[in-house]
């Protein structure tokens, strides 16, 4: 509680601190958003090459699927990456004057939030593009994905930028695991290719599969994977994965624990920041 | 009681740093300690202890003491940048602190775009920043660089810039430290004029210096620090003598 009456005296230094982000990211210019776009459309380009031309794939709308979950996934990683720096980085600061270093991980995500938002823009504009037309009936269970996303990106963010004061290479650790992670999470390819694995080998254990599916990326991929549509409806995840809901309440909660334990190693560390 | 006047208050405070010998800086490092069991002895170093005064509003106090005594801690925690370990420090009203010089700065933005991302920090509102922009920018006087990344900056102009915010901020509690020795002749003379203005309007001022001559020129009471204790606090005259009896080069 006592962090929300410091962000809003503080509300001010928070919008400096985004536009600080977003100045320094796009380098002032439209052009600069663009080129911070490179790399998620070559991965995207990359992709569509090696399972439309390489490893075949049958999916419908491959690319506009990829798209999404390649720019939400980037959502997620820039924003954790960026936000497991925010206190190392500026030590200096806290050192000099006084605010609540809490503005630090928050500016992060906002600003990684307008990112993704901006990104989003181009998204619809492929859409109407390709001429895809989005499933709106599943618009609230996407909401519902974004909403457990950031809180689970806030999270961790607080822990690691946290653990960033005392430990230089947090965020070297972080890229590399993201990387690991990336590959775990249905983000370039569907779950269901994951479950009829377990499907049409009964000898697979039943709690690999529920590894897979309670990391909590894994659910939130598929929610935004629903909004476009596929023939054979793979697209759906309750069709492909009848536990589907169950594993996305696990992902909520999952998401609200890393939050909270979040917050209170950030509560209780941020007091001798200053001091390092 | 309550006092209304009361503008700082240290009780008994004390700061503690923990240093440990190679004390793990990587999660590496951290690791590898763990695997090879590295013991590491924990040393507390008190930079500050049982220090308790109180300031007044419209009182202006000098800090004085050799290297290392715990002067720029004081002002520092006054400021609320650190968190006392022991004791309690109350701070009433808006307080601005100048610690060093740049404070606050974010290199890779320009000085304009950094004047208000700077005042924003001691919570001041995009209005209240833009009606002292002009009074700003005059004051910093760097001419085109104030359009430029402050990286580009030489320590001078980041050094006036800096000062320039701090001064147009309209605080209650102004704590500065040895920032007047910065600059050059002209713009230390602007200083000096500015830091009189602030006098003048009855500013309560919490200052650390080296220099004699600006305590006596600005202070009304002086506390003397050595080794995070205060040897001796008192009228500015009393303090300032005893000191330079001390340290008779000065």
């Amino acid at each position: 509680m006592g962090a929300i009456t410091e962000i809003i005296e503080y509300r001010f230094a928070l919008r400096n601190f985004v536009m600080r982000d977003l100045t320094v990211r796009y380098k002032r210019s439209f052009f600069g958003f663009l080129w911070s776009l490179l790399n998620p459309l070559l991965m995207i380009l990359t992709f569509i090459v090696v399972f439309k031309y390489i490893f075949v794939t049958d999916e419908k709308n491959y690319s506009a699927k990829l798209f999404t979950t390649i720019l939400a996934w980037r959502f997620f990683n820039q924003a954790v990456m960026d936000g497991s720096a925010t206190v190392g980085s500026r030590l200096g600061l806290l050192k000099q004057v006084r605010f609540p270093p809490i503005l630090l991980p928050l500016s992060s995500l906002i600003a990684n939030f307008i990112d993704f938002l901006l990104a989003i823009c181009l998204l619809v504009a492929y859409f109407i593009a390709v001429r895809v037309t989005v499933e709106w009936h599943y618009l609230l269970l996407v909401l519902v994905a974004l909403v457990i996303q950031i809180l689970f990106t806030f999270g961790l963010s607080l822990m690691l930028a946290s653990l960033s004061a005392f430990y230089s290479d947090v965020q070297f650790l972080v890229g590399n695991l993201f990387q690991m992670w990336f590959f775990m999470t249905p983000v370039f390819y569907s779950a269901s290719l994951v479950l009829n694995k377990f499907n049409n080998d009964p000898t697979l254990p039943v709690q690999y599969k529920h590894l897979y599916f309670l990391n909590p990326m894994a659910p939130v991929m598929m929610a935004y994977r629903s909004i476009v549509p596929d023939e054979k409806n793979v697209h759906i995840p309750t069709v492909i994965f009848p536990e589907y809901y169950t594993f996305l309440g696990l992902a909520a909660i999952t998401a609200v624990i890393t939050f909270i334990i979040g917050l209170i190693l950030f509560r209780r560390l941020e007091p001798v920041f200053a001091k390092q | 009681m309550v006092n209304n006047n009361l503008a700082i208050k240290l009780e008994q405070v004390g700061l503690r740093f923990h240093f440990r010998q190679n004390r793990p800086t990587t999660l590496k490092e951290a690791a590898m300690h763990k695997i090879r069991r590295v013991q590491s002895e924990e040393h507390i170093f008190w930079a500050l202890r049982d220090v308790s005064f109180e300031v007044q509003h419209g009182e202006r106090l000098g800090l004085i003491g050799p290297n290392g005594s715990g002067k720029t801690t004081l002002l520092s925690l006054a400021a609320g940048v650190y968190r006392p370990d022991e004791g309690k420090v109350t701070a009433r009203g808006r307080t601005v602190a100048l610690l060093g010089l740049g404070v606050g700065f974010d290199l890779e933005m320009t000085g304009l775009e950094n004047i208000p991302f700077n005042a924003a920090l001691y919570g001041l509102s995009s209005k209240e920043i833009a009606k002292h922009l002009d009074d700003i920018i005059a004051f910093a006087d760097i001419g085109e660089f104030i359009s430029q990344p402050v990286k580009t900056y030489s320590s001078g102009m980041v050094a006036r810039l800096g000062f320039a915010v701090a001064a147009h901020i309209d605080a209650d509690i102004i704590l500065l430290d040895e920032v007047i020795a910065v600059g050059d002749s002209q713009f230390q003379h602007k200083c000096k004029a500015r830091m009189q203005r602030l006098c003048d309007e009855n500013k309560t001022l919490l200052l650390v210096s080296h220099s004699m001559e600006a305590i006596r020129s600005m202070c009304h009471r002086v506390i003397w620090l050595e080794h995070g204790h205060i040897v001796a606090a008192g009228p500015m005259p009393e303090v300032v003598k005893a000191y330079k009896e001390k340290y008779a080069d000065d």
